[in-house]
């Protein structure tokens, strides 16, 4: 299970595509932070990922580190991970981090010009200036941090450089997310297209030298085909397996539905005080699983992203309806993976081999990255 | 840009997990150079090609396999030992791999049946066909057996280890004793060099052979020998940890009443007891 503690709506930048803008600035309070602690601990003791997120969760690190305190004294198994935009990252706070487990993932969108694109303070400053030397200290203390990197079509020319300067940076785990919601065209359509098929070259190449390298649009779509039915388990499972806890304790089924915190109220399934309201979730997930009907004749609808039903409620309106957008970048990327994974195959690459057939590889990798 | 969906495509050219599955021993020839000069990285890739990928154990095939090769290893030890002619040692009654390992992110965690759990099982099974047992006098066996699953792959870390078990349960009637192999009794098979693993390997099975072994060479009484069948959880068909943890536990007390059984089977056959 995984539980997202929305600190915040407050950040200290100001991204022209963020889906959250900071115009209401709510702050979660200690006794909210407890009280969500508690909430899992009763219903979720084992194996919970908690994961602080904002607005800009570092704006609150006392509250981060007073949480993780008190949940170290509750009964359970919790682990425990960060997103942030690294502006505000330290030494003081990534040795912390560290002696408590708390992973730091960061927010960087590649290169100055895709990074700088979007990126910038509320004066619309650029950031990445100030980010290079944080992203050199995160790596100094968690060498195997997360990349968290988002593509609009702008900075579509910038994709595979961008992926390049990342790995040349220290970054090994780079997590991608498109912008949808950006003005996307057959124009940018076909520039994804060129840039992920620039994209599969630096993985084979990366690959065949044995480095470490999690592209995360690859690595879903390999399994998509690789762990054909268990790929199940990858997708979303609306509020099941994951659940946010906004600044006020209201309960929604996914990060994307808290928007402010305030105004999304009935796509809230609950409350820490009371419970989750069960009907109310099921509704939803029901919703989630309704087959589309041109999906359910579509070849690739057991390996797309159409199941992603935060995504399709921000594009379509609908939980279960997948937008064009979306369509049409799925339909480009899985041939190009597929072929990727043919090449690789073909070859006999014995990272490929076991990096996506050895169940245990998940295990051996962390201890490689641990050693 | 509209919603079209695509028909008709073309199968990718690359296996799926089950390829892998079906053929073991590929994995085991594709490890990658980085890996095998990584010390830590390589002792614990040993352990699961020692222990095998846990996805093995969907094979409809293995029971089968592993009765034959118990029934193999059987009739060498019968050539090579010294008959005892008064004296019975039951095989081993294979229901359940008995190994697993536990540790970082297992994507199969082992669940481990405790010495009391098990205890109870037996001692009920044995209780039903009028065979009580005396748990405080069982008969001490020690002896010195190379060690198994060390999670070093270097050679000289491998030593003799020192075994002394005192057996779980006695019937004087019968002169016949029983032993439940643990968990924790399987730590006493390593030895005791020093080894870094973050993944514990555990082969209750291969351990309950060698007692089984040494037992038929040299025990006073007759004897069997169980082992912890050592389920695991399928965590990748499950949205309940807790459930699946309790449905795999629930599996290797299945198995182990299983084992029971077949020695009720068996004794009554080897006229140890009446039919």
């Amino acid at each position: 299970m995984h539980v997202t503690l929305h600190l915040t709506t407050a950040c200290n930048m100001s991204c022209d595509y963020c889906y959250s803008s900071p115009n209401n600035k709510h702050f979660m309070s200690q006794e909210t932070a407890n009280k969500s602690i508690d909430f899992i601990a009763n219903n979720y003791p084992s194996n919970t990922g908690i994961i602080f997120f904002g607005g800009e969760p570092l704006l609150m690190k006392e509250l981060i580190k007073s949480t993780i305190s008190y949940s170290s004294e509750k009964s359970g198994y919790f682990h425990y991970k960060v997103t942030t935009n690294g502006l505000l990252l330290d030494a003081d706070f990534l040795n912390y981090a560290n002696k408590v487990n708390l992973q730091v993932s960061i927010s960087i969108d590649g290169n100055e010009h895709a990074h700088n694109a979007f990126r910038r303070y509320a004066d619309r400053t650029p950031t990445f200036e100030d980010l290079k030397e944080k992203v050199d200290l995160l790596l100094k203390y968690q060498p195997y941090a997360k990349a968290l990197m988002t593509v609009s079509p702008e900075t579509l020319p910038y994709y595979s450089s961008s992926v390049e300067y990342l790995l040349n940076r220290g970054f090994k785990y780079i997590i991608v997310s498109l912008n949808y919601a950006g003005n996307w065209n057959d124009k940018s359509i076909k520039e994804l297209k060129k840039q992920y098929k620039k994209i599969s070259k630096i993985y084979e190449h990366n690959i065949m030298k044995e480095e470490k390298f999690y592209f995360s649009p690859f690595e879903m779509k390999l399994a998509s085909h690789i762990r054909q039915e268990n790929f199940e388990c990858y997708q979303c499972h609306l509020a099941m397996e994951q659940i946010s806890i906004a600044h006020d304790g209201s309960i929604y089924p996914c990060v994307q539905f808290v928007k402010d915190g305030m105004s999304n109220k009935s796509y809230s399934i609950g409350n820490i005080s009371s419970a989750i309201d069960e009907f109310r979730k099921e509704q939803l997930y029901q919703e989630s699983k309704k087959p589309s009907a041109i999906c359910s004749v579509c070849d690739y609808n057991p390996r797309c992203n159409n199941k992603c039903s935060c995504l399709n409620w921000q594009l379509s309106g609908e939980l279960n309806q997948i937008s064009p957008i979306v369509c049409e970048t799925e339909k480009i990327l899985i041939p190009i993976v597929d072929k990727l994974g043919e090449r690789l195959f073909k070859i006999g690459s014995s990272m490929f081999i076991q990096k996506h057939y050895n169940v245990i590889y998940p295990i051996l990798s962390m201890i490689e990255d641990m050693n | 840009m509209e919603l079209k969906a695509i028909k008709k495509r073309k199968a990718p050219n690359y296996p799926t997990i089950d390829y892998f599955i079906e053929n073991p021993e590929l994995l085991s020839k594709r490890i990658p150079d980085k890996w095998l000069k990584n010390k830590y990285v390589a002792s614990s890739l040993a352990t699961f090609i020692f222990l095998g990928n846990p996805d093995i154990h969907k094979s409809k095939d293995l029971k089968t396999i592993v009765i034959v090769e118990s029934i193999d290893k059987e009739k060498k030890a019968e050539n090579q030992q010294v008959k005892q002619d008064a004296i019975k040692v039951a095989p081993i009654f294979v229901h359940g791999k008995g190994s697993g390992a536990s540790g970082c992110i297992v994507m199969s965690p082992p669940v481990f049946i405790s010495e009391d759990e098990a205890l109870k099982i037996i001692l009920e099974a044995l209780k039903a066909e009028n065979i009580s047992f005396d748990t405080v006098k069982g008969p001490v066996i020690s002896f010195k057996a190379l060690a198994i699953a060390d999670d070093c792959l270097d050679e000289k870390n491998v030593a003799d280890a020192k075994v002394k078990i005192k057996m779980d349960g006695y019937n004087a009637k019968y002169n016949i004793a029983f032993e439940f192999v643990s968990t924790k009794d399987f730590n006493k098979f390593r030895s005791d060099s020093k080894c870094f693993s973050s993944v514990q390997g555990y082969d209750t099975k291969k351990a309950a052979e060698l007692l089984r072994d040494e037992l038929k060479a040299n025990s006073k009484t007759n004897a069997v020998v169980f082992y912890d069948p050592i389920s695991h959880i399928n965590f990748e068909n499950s949205k309940n940890w807790k459930k699946s943890e309790t449905k795999a536990k629930e599996e290797s007390k299945k198995l182990l009443l299983e084992q029971v059984n077949d020695f009720i089977k068996w004794i009554k056959k080897e006229h140890i007891i009446a039919q």
